[in-house]
Formats: structure tokens, C-alpha cells, sequence
């Protein structure tokens, strides 16, 4: 039987108190968690809290709604505060994360140059994968700097992942320094060897 | 002073880029509506529609009464028109035949007879959809005269609403429609077809962004919600907003249908991809 939707009240915003939202993003209940990420969007003076709920926040959902938030109010302190963060959890956050920096390139890349520089390979890797994902030429320049300057092979392989899906890597030379800095490890010959085969002559 | 409308020819004025920008950018902020150069020409054809209606004689005039337009009029003639609208009953109906022979039954499992099943439709343009999805149901779903089944559609452009509330139809919006299900649900009215008016009296039709948070917690305990081709208009940041607030408007449970060409799992892991009767649709966790 079909019935028609009963006409609702005119939704009204709610009055709004800051420091009980920042205060509920610690709350036991994950439903007053979650709406206290979303009514502190627009919030600057929220995202260190935000983040620090982020870093220990255990919901999907929750989640979900603070990183809505940050990705929301996009700042190169959020960016700092995501990378301060990422190693704070699981592979989850660190995926959370990278996607949040993703969404706010402009915002990124800078923390990513200095990241890279970092005695953390993790965040090093980290950095590689970001850059990895924003289309922009300084990004690739910086994937380039990895292949001649990084010591683990991994991260290198990350960007030479990279690097080969940007429409703006053109240095195959790159490519092969960076084999010729690992002559022993047969993963980056292959992979340099199968990659100017594919290329042929169009890089 | 740009004075009230009148019927105008498109004005010759060519945006600038920085001007085609601003423009974007102001309805990306009241819309969440994102075009990019490909739309260039789309968009200022529109606009300068729009201009010419207005009488306006620069875009910085028109764009000066459009941010402070309080009645929110001409931005609203904006969104009726920068929208597409195309559509017609029964389009990929494979979705229809899910509700009827798994989403609908699997809610029904758990619900007494005589509860409320919520169907909302968005966006609806002129109606067809949620029509379509009554039709649908009053004809192949055995169950549905034990439950009340509140079906709403909703969208962004009032004047695809209007026509959806007044449920008048060309042939070609009937090209799937059987001639049995045209008789039993549709009367002739010159050369369109009217709505029999037991459907057009008991589908709710109501205007509604659907990345407006205020305006979306009015929406709640939805049980399937059909939000097919309305994602891609937005761009990562407003589509994860609307993903959250869809997340919020439905009951635990729920289920979302997306388009054909569309995955919720790029957009967000919050919903868990279902196949039901050989179509993937996405279920709200019972529990987070």
C-alpha cells in the first residue's frame, strides 16, 4: 500500500557550543562522537582536536565523518597534523590519511618534500605514495629526486610506481640511474629493463 | 540595478576565464555542483541566457545580483538550468527488479506488517523514477500491501518538481511502458499521458541539496534510497560530504542504488557492496 511521506518540520540549525562539540569528540557514545566531527565542520580552532580523535578513533564511521571535516577545511596544518599522525595506527589510518593528503594537494606538497627527508622510512614512503597521486609537475620532480637520492629500494620502486603513471614523467635517464644505483637487486633491473621496453622510444 | 526578468536573447558577452571561475566557484559553494573547462561552453551559454533574461549588460552586474539575491531566485533559475534532466519510466529497471526481489523482502523480514518502508528517489527530475519504482512495486512485489511504503522524490531544480507533481508525460518518456501497464496507470490527455491519480496523490515531491547538512537531517530512517547519475557532478570533497549525509539519512540497513557507471567504493568505505538479484548495491551497516 502506498502512503505518502508525511510533510516534516522545516529542519532548523541547533545552537552551537564549540568546546561541547570538541569535549564530545571524546564522548563514549560513537553516534555523539560522530556528530561532533560533523558540526565542527568549518572549525579551525577543531582540527588539533579533531586529529588527535582521529589518531585513536576506532569507528569506521566516526572516522569517516572526521576526515570529512579535515579534508573540508583543507590547511597546511592539517596536512602537518595528518602527517604527525599517520604512523599512530593501523594500515587504516596510515590509508585514511594518505587519502585525506591526497585531497588537499596544494596543501601537501611542501610537508611532502620535507618528509621525504625524514630518517623514517616509513614517513619517506608515505611521501612517495602522496606525491604518487597529485597531478602536479613539482610532484613528479620530487619522485624524480627519490630514484637518485633515496637508500631504500623500496621507497624507490614506490615512486618509480608513481612516476610511470604521471603524464608528466619524461626522464627515462632517471630510470636508469636509478638502476645503476642498485646494480644487485634484481627486482629494479627488471623492472627498469620492462619499463624501457614498454616505453620504446616515446620517452 | 539589474532590473526584474524579462524575456531576453542570450547577451553577447564572452566570460573571461577568471570570470567563468568565479562564477564556478560560487556555485560549487551553494551547490556543491562542480563543473570543470570541459563544461566551459555549457555553462556560459547558460549564463548568458540568464544575463539576457536579466537584462544585465556585464557579468559583474548579473553576478553582483546573483550573490545578492536573498530569495535565492535567480540562483535557483541557474541550478534549473545548469542540471540535466533527462530521463524516462523504467530506466534500467534491472535495479527495480532488485528492490522487488531481494531488498524489499530482505527489509521485510525483520519489519511487522503494517510498519513504514521508506523509498526516496533523488534526484527525480520530473518523476519518472519514483513512478516508475511505484509502478514496480504495486505490480511485482506480493508483499506490498502489508506495509505502508512512503515513496519521496527529490531534486535540486524546482521546475522539474512542478512537472513531476503535475505527472503529465510524452510518448517518449513511455517508450518502456507496456500498453497493459499505460491503461492501467496512465489516461491519455491529448497527445501526452496523465498519471493515474492514486500515484501522483502518494509520492511526496520536495526540493532538497543534498549537501546541505540542515536541510538533509530532515531525512532520516530511509530504507532505499535510489541516488543514480547525482554523484558525478561533484567533485571528491562535496561527493564524500554527500555520501556522509546520505549515510546519516538512512536507517541501519539501508540500501543505496548508484548509478550503472558509478562504485560507492571510490567514494567511500562507510557502505558495504551487496549483490542482490545480479545487481551490486550498497547496505548501511546494521551496526557501525
Amino acid at each position: 500500500m502506498l502512503v505518502k511521506r508525511a510533510a516534516s518540520a522545516e529542519p532548523a540549525a541547533a545552537d552551537f557550543d564549540e568546546p561541547q562539540a570538541i569535549r564530545d569528540l571524546d564522548a563514549a557514545d560513537p553516534a555523539l562522537r560522530r556528530h561532533a566531527a560533523q558540526t565542527l565542520r568549518g572549525r579551525p580552532d577543531a582540527v588539533d582536536a579533531l586529529c588527535r580523535r582521529l589518531a585513536v578513533e576506532t569507528e569506521r564511521d566516526v572516522r569517516a565523518a572526521l576526515l570529512s571535516n579535515l579534508i573540508g577545511q583543507k590547511s597546511t596544518h592539517i596536512a602537518d597534523l595528518l602527517t604527525s599522525i599517520f604512523d599512530k595506527g593501523g594500515a587504516a589510518l596510515r590509508n585514511e590519511v594518505m587519502e585525506a593528503l591526497w585531497a588537499m594537494p596544494a596543501e601537501s606538497i611542501e610537508k611532502m618534500q620535507t618528509m621525504l627527508a625524514s630518517p623514517n622510512a616509513k614517513a619517506r614512503l608515505l611521501a612517495v605514495n602522496v606525491l604518487s597521486e597529485i597531478p602536479h609537475s613539482h610532484a613528479v620532480d620530487l619522485l624524480e629526486q627519490v630514484l637518485l637520492k633515496e637508500s631504500d629500494v623500496n621507497i624507490c620502486l614506490a615512486a618509480v610506481d608513481g612516476l610511470t603513471h604521471s603524464d608528466d614523467f619524461r626522464s627515462v635517464g632517471r630510470l636508469t640511474q636509478f638502476a645503476a644505483r642498485f646494480p644487485h637487486v634484481e627486482q629494479a633491473q627488471f623492472v627498469v629493463r620492462s619499463l624501457l621496453r614498454g616505453f620504446g622510444d616515446t620517452r | 540595478m539589474i532590473p526584474a526578468e524579462r524575456p531576453g536573447a542570450p547577451v553577447s558577452h564572452d566570460l573571461t576565464t577568471d570570470e567563468y571561475a568565479r562564477f564556478c566557484d560560487f556555485f560549487y559553494q551553494k551547490t556543491g555542483i562542480s563543473f570543470n573547462e570541459k563544461k566551459a561552453y555549457f555553462v556560459k551559454r547558460r549564463l548568458q541566457e540568464r544575463m539576457g533574461a536579466r537584462a544585465a549588460t556585464s557579468f559583474r552586474d548579473y553576478f553582483s545580483m546573483l550573490r545578492f539575491d536573498l530569495n535565492g531566485v535567480e540562483l535557483q533559475q541557474l541550478v534549473n538550468l545548469l542540471t540535466v534532466n533527462e530521463t524516462y519510466f523504467l530506466r534500467e529497471d534491472y535495479q527495480f527488479d532488485a528492490l522487488v526481489d531481494g531488498i524489499l523482502p530482505e527489509i521485510a523480514r525483520d519489519r511487522r506488517p503494517g510498519s513504514t518502508i521508506r523509498i526516496w528517489s533523488m534526484p527525480c527530475s520530473t518523476g519518472e523514477e519514483p513512478y516508475s519504482i511505484a509502478i514496480h512495486i504495486l505490480e511485482k512485489w506480493r508483499q506490498s500491501d502489508d506495509y505502508a511504503i512512503e515513496i519521496s522524490g527529490s531534486d535540486i531544480d524546482s521546475a522539474v518538481l512542478a512537472q513531476a507533481r503535475k505527472g503529465r508525460y510524452s510518448e517518449r518518456s513511455l517508450h518502456r511502458v507496456s500498453p497493459q501497464l499505460r491503461r492501467k496507470y496512465f489516461r491519455p490527455l491529448g497527445a501526452d499521458f496523465q498519471i493515474c491519480d492514486e500515484l501522483r496523490e502518494s509520492i511526496d515531491f520536495f526540493s532538497i541539496n543534498i549537501v546541505d547538512r540542515v536541510a538533509m537531517s530532515g531525512m532520516r530512517a530511509v530504507d532505499v534510497a535510489f541516488c543514480r547519475n547525482l554523484l558525478i557532478y561533484f567533485d571528491d570533497t562535496s561527493r564524500r560530504e554527500a555520501v556522509e549525509l546520505l549515510y546519516e539519512s538512512m536507517a541501519p540497513g539501508g540500501f543505496i542504488c548508484l548509478g550503472h557507471s558509478e562504485s560507492m567504493s571510490r567514494m567511500s568505505s562507510l557502505f558495504l557492496p551487496r549483490k542482490i538479484a545480479g545487481t551490486i548495491v550498497h547496505q548501511k551497516p546494521l551496526r557501525p
